[in-house]
């Protein structure tokens, strides 16, 4: 194993990471379960099936880690796959987007929530060209406004009271 | 005659003026949204159903599978006509249907898909019309015991189906069962993972995690700059609709073959529209007497997976309907609709609402039909393809925020279609599919509800699921998937180190 340093080979397979995500997250539902009341086989308290389904997940993301630690004793990072890399920028536009959407639908009503998640939206691409994007926020607005709301009648505040 | 009255009353209620009108609002949105790059038929329906809630049951589904023939179809015409499928679903179609376009003849490909998809579901309504009264028939034995065992092979089958990678597919089964459980505990009334939040005691929606992982993860993963730029050059030389008259001889037979692989896989549980089409299109490839021909625009290539995916979508509701088990993201969903709309999936949806479950199999056909409106346009629905994405995903994001706020009127479900946005993203990264989360978060309450019962029968004793003999007949299934798959990965290993 001269080839690169073998860790990171290790820790960056998306075996051992999709492993260890599982792990984690089945022994939290497991522990936190078990608070519920496991109960009896016969009267299932309500910790009984997050307790065995957890527990399952947990045995899953254990049995992807042996996996991958095998492979790599074996073959080095020969035999692992990394992970896919994470595009941090369309990520959190995207994410902050609908997270405007959320904070200002109540508070501002759906004009401006509109606006704000095209807008925020728009920070996702390098193709974006803000002459266009501004267009299409107040286009999507006066879209929204007569179909959802007065076309298909949801009950959605139009503008800050 | 008991098949011609079940169907009467199917027709009936399909061809009902407002029935006819969510069918086609359905279709016509359904291609819009398939025909756009990157936007399959699950996110087509996922970001539409927040909009059928207002409607009736019968016209909910009715409008959900108009928006899955119209995914379906659009799905298909941007992979002839571009290459460019959006989805899985679709992109076997484009192996022989865009050398067909290239060639001058997309009108011959679109006009034969159209055929393939009207054959396809006719032969496989009238399939499930004889057998779904036997299913039930069977199904009404059912006791707690078999149904558990049954939503256990259902999930198994669907992760083995789902990905190449058993252990992956097997952990997002248990991860959306997991997340199924966050909320009320139905018997003990005992507030579950909810961290103190009120409004996470009625449970977190099917319809967010789907908005989330099929909506928002897709758009996240379509802006990533490693994205090649598309350039979009439709290749539309007309030279009429009708095929040659070799063709036309050669695609009954295909035709036919796709049918009857779609109808057996659709009616698995675990299996669906996708896997049918590719498994057609194989066998097409192995029948030929000259297999070169596949690749080039041979027409079997694109009629059979065509009608082996419709035959499939149709067959695939007896499961879905009668049984609870959905095969795959799709069937999913209309599990979900129904259970929303206070319908409890099983063998008695057919006796107790036949105007639902023959309504929404006539409507299918009567999809397939309206889908020949939309051949006149085939040349506008191009022209949207030459729409720029940098323009088309911030739209995208409104529909899912409204369609997600619209549920309960809340800004928290908002913020969980962001949160799971994220969650979504990093599965994705790490090639964990999504539909087995999906699927398992729809089984969990009832897979809970029914090891319960079972186990209270039996006494707390686990033998229950082993000495009753369809019971265990389920787990052997299940076993056998494992161990196939299991077997069939270390095969492949072994060749690829030799």
């Amino acid at each position: 194993m001269s080839e690169g340093p073998p860790a990171a080979a290790l820790l960056s397979s998306r075996d051992f990471l999709t492993g260890l995500i599982f792990a984690a997250v089945g022994l939290a539902f497991a522990w936190g379960g078990a608070k519920y009341g496991f109960g009896q086989a016969r009267r299932m308290g309500p910790g009984y099936f997050p307790v065995l389904t957890g527990g399952a997940l947990a045995l899953v993301g254990l049995a992807l880690v042996a996996r991958a630690v095998v492979l790599w004793i074996g073959a080095g990072h020969a035999g692992l796959r990394p992970a896919g890399r994470i595009y941090l920028r369309p990520l959190l536009a995207l994410t902050a987007s609908v997270a405007a959407f959320a904070f200002s639908i109540n508070r501002f009503g759906l004009v401006v929530a509109c606006i704000a998640c095209v807008l925020i939206a728009g920070l996702g691409s390098g193709s974006t060209r803000w002459s266009e994007t501004v267009l299409v926020a107040l286009v999507m607005a006066v879209f929204s406004v007569l179909v959802f709301v007065q076309f298909l009648g949801l009950p959605l505040r139009l503008w800050m009271r | 005659m008991e098949l011609i009255d079940n169907l009467t009353l199917g027709f009936g209620v399909a061809l009902t003026w407002s029935n006819l009108l969510y069918c086609l609002i359905g279709v016509v949105f359904g291609t819009f949204v398939g025909v756009l790059p990157g936007l399959g038929a699950v996110t087509a329906i996922s970001m539409l159903l927040p909009f059928t809630f207002g409607l009736d049951p019968i016209g909910a589904l009715i409008m959900l599978s108009g928006i899955l023939y119209g995914a379906l179809y659009g799905g298909s015409t941007a992979s002839i006509l571009l290459n460019m499928p959006g989805t899985p679903d679709s992109a076997v179609v484009a192996l022989d249907g865009y050398p067909m376009a290239k060639a001058g003849r997309a009108g011959v490909a679109l006009f034969m898909t159209a055929i393939a998809s009207f054959v396809g579901g006719c032969i496989a309504l009238f399939i499930v019309v004889n057998s779904a009264p036997h299913i039930v028939r069977i199904a009404l034995s059912f006791g707690a015991p078999e149904y558990f065992s049954m939503m256990l092979l259902g999930l198994i089958a669907a992760s083995a189906a789902a990905g190449d990678d058993l252990l992956r597919s097997l952990g997002m089964v248990l991860l959306g069962l997991l997340i199924g459980l966050i909320g009320m505990d139905i018997v003990s009334g005992q507030a579950r993972f909810t961290f103190g939040i009120p409004i996470l005691s009625e449970g977190i929606g099917f319809i967010i995690v789907a908005m989330a992982f099929f909506g928002l993860t897709e758009v996240i993963r379509n802006l990533e700059p490693t994205g090649t730029a598309r350039s979009i050059t439709p290749s539309l030389n007309w030279r009429g609709f009708l095929p040659r008259r070799d063709e036309a001889r050669r695609s009954i037979g295909a035709m036919l073959r796709g049918t009857g692989v779609g109808s057996f896989l659709g009616a698995l549980p675990g299996a669906g529209p996708t896997i049918a089409s590719f498994i057609a299109y194989m066998v097409e490839t192995r029948v030929a007497r000259d297999p070169s021909r596949f690749g080039r625009g041979a027409i079997e290539g694109v009629v059979a997976p065509e009608a082996a995916n419709n035959a499939a979508a149709q067959t695939g509701y007896v499961p879905t309907l009668t049984l609870g088990i959905p095969g795959d993201a799709v069937g999913a969903l209309i599990l979900g609709t129904l259970i929303m709309h206070g319908i409890a999936p099983g063998p008695r949806v057919i006796s107790q609402h036949p105007d639902l479950f023959w309504g929404l199999l006539a409507s299918m056909l009567v999809a397939n039909l309206l889908l020949w409106v939309n051949i006149p346009f085939i040349g506008l629905w191009v022209r949207m393809l030459s729409i720029p994405y940098r323009l088309l995903y911030p739209a995208v994001m409104i529909f899912l925020c409204i369609g997600v706020f619209s549920v309960a009127n809340s800004p928290f479900h908002v913020f969980l279609l962001a949160g799971f946005g994220v969650v979504g993203y990093v599965l994705s990264k790490l090639d964990c599919p999504a539909s087995p989360l999906l699927l398992g978060l729809i089984l969990g309450p009832m897979m809970e509800e029914n090891l319960r019962r079972a186990l209270l029968i039996s006494r707390g004793d686990p033998a229950v699921f082993v000495t009753s003999p369809i019971s265990a007949a389920f787990l052997a299934l299940a076993v056998m998937i494992v161990v196939g798959s299991v077997v069939s990965r270390m095969l492949r290993r072994r060749q690829a180190k030799a």
